[in-house]
């Protein structure tokens, strides 16, 4: 692989596992550079993340999962990186597809999502979760006029193009399902890449059942908003 | 015809001019945007113009058919919420700025540890 790649790993307080995180990229994904975006973590992830050989990005304070995420976006685009892939810090995104994903941007898509529905798996989501990830599958691929399982998930992979349009627009919180309604309204093009995820042992969510009804709230406005939002440049 | 007694026009004259006065004056000692001051300067001026020609309420009030009272409400909560949202707007600017001004000092301190390491090693 010549062109240049980097693994975005938000991380808020993630020390336990944020080493094992990056040791698992560094050996599926030979020739990528691992940025570790810590977001404003009381624990020791940075320096954790830093002894296990990655770079590190410290953010003063706790901006939310989307301006983490961008931050590796805005180091990407200014550093030339080609491609960009996102993996979260907390150890359930496979590290072991990624190479599926970078294959797929080689392919000239602008975007590969790691999906968790387009084939069965395993996972079995909790109702509520289920009903909501049905609902944004259906406002996506509506708007988007091709069938889209799996808009929540945030492992992802970004081409260029797909790298500098985020850097400029990106929600700073849920940022998922939006930003594939940007992509698609400025015309980029992503795919699905089925993929196994490793779910967490306790069963424990960073959504919350408040946070949740705020989520599908939020979420929903922000994609009925982003069709009607004017293209980046215009 | 609404008839105000002339001690409650001066009061508001005064009211005004002091208004007037403390916008002025903090724009002055750079506490006040410019930008921001034309719309208490607005706000005074229209509190003035209520205030010396009262009749001007009475001519809103026959076009939307209110009570004058009514009407002066009204108007008063249509300016706040315009104020409100004005500064919503300006909320939601401040927060986009700085969040790209976060995440570039973050990039920056990165790079500066960078040199530093690099000087030492």
């Amino acid at each position: 692989m010549s062109k240049k790649t980097l693994i975005i790993v938000p991380a808020y307080n993630e020390a336990g596992s944020i080493a094992d995180v990056v040791e698992n990229i560094h050996k599926h994904v030979k020739d990528a550079d691992v940025l570790v975006v810590d977001d404003g973590s009381q624990d020791r992830t940075a320096r954790k993340a830093r002894e296990s050989g990655a770079m590190v990005i410290s953010l003063p304070y706790n901006m939310g999962i989307g301006s983490a995420v961008q931050s590796g976006f805005l180091f990407a685009k200014e550093k030339g990186y080609h491609f960009a892939v996102q993996v979260d810090g907390d150890g359930q995104h496979p590290t072991s597809e990624i190479p599926r994903l970078l294959a797929a941007l080689e392919n000239g898509v602008d975007l590969a999502i790691g999906s968790r529905f387009v084939q069965p798996t395993n996972y079995r989501p909790p109702l509520l979760r289920a009903v909501g990830i049905k609902i944004f599958s259906f406002l996506t691929s509506s708007i988007v006029g091709k069938r889209v399982y799996d808009t929540t998930s945030g492992f992802r992979a970004c081409g260029r193009k797909a790298i500098v349009l985020l850097t400029e627009t990106y929600p700073h919180d849920y940022p998922e399902v939006e930003a594939l309604i940007t992509l698609h309204r400025n015309g980029l093009r992503f795919v699905e890449v089925p993929v196994e995820m490793n779910y967490r042992q306790e069963g424990k969510s960073s959504i919350s059942t408040k946070a949740g009804v705020y989520y599908m709230l939020k979420v929903t406005l922000a994609v009925l908003v982003a069709v009607i939002k004017r293209r980046n440049g215009e | 015809m609404i008839e105000i007694a002339t001690h409650l026009r001066i009061i508001i004259g005064i009211l005004c001019f002091t208004l007037v006065g403390i916008i002025i004056e903090l724009i002055r000692q750079n506490r006040l945007k410019e930008h921001y001051a034309i719309i208490w300067l607005l706000t005074a001026v229209s509190i003035f113009i209520f205030g010396i020609w009262p009749d001007s309420l009475n001519m809103i009030s026959r076009i939307v058919r209110l009570h004058h009272l009514t009407t002066l409400f009204m108007v008063a909560f249509l300016f706040l919420l315009a104020i409100v949202l004005h500064f919503t707007l300006v909320i939601s600017q401040l927060f986009d700025r700085n969040r790209r001004l976060t995440q570039e000092v973050a990039w920056l301190r990165f790079e500066l540890e960078q040199i530093m390491q690099e000087e030492k090693g």
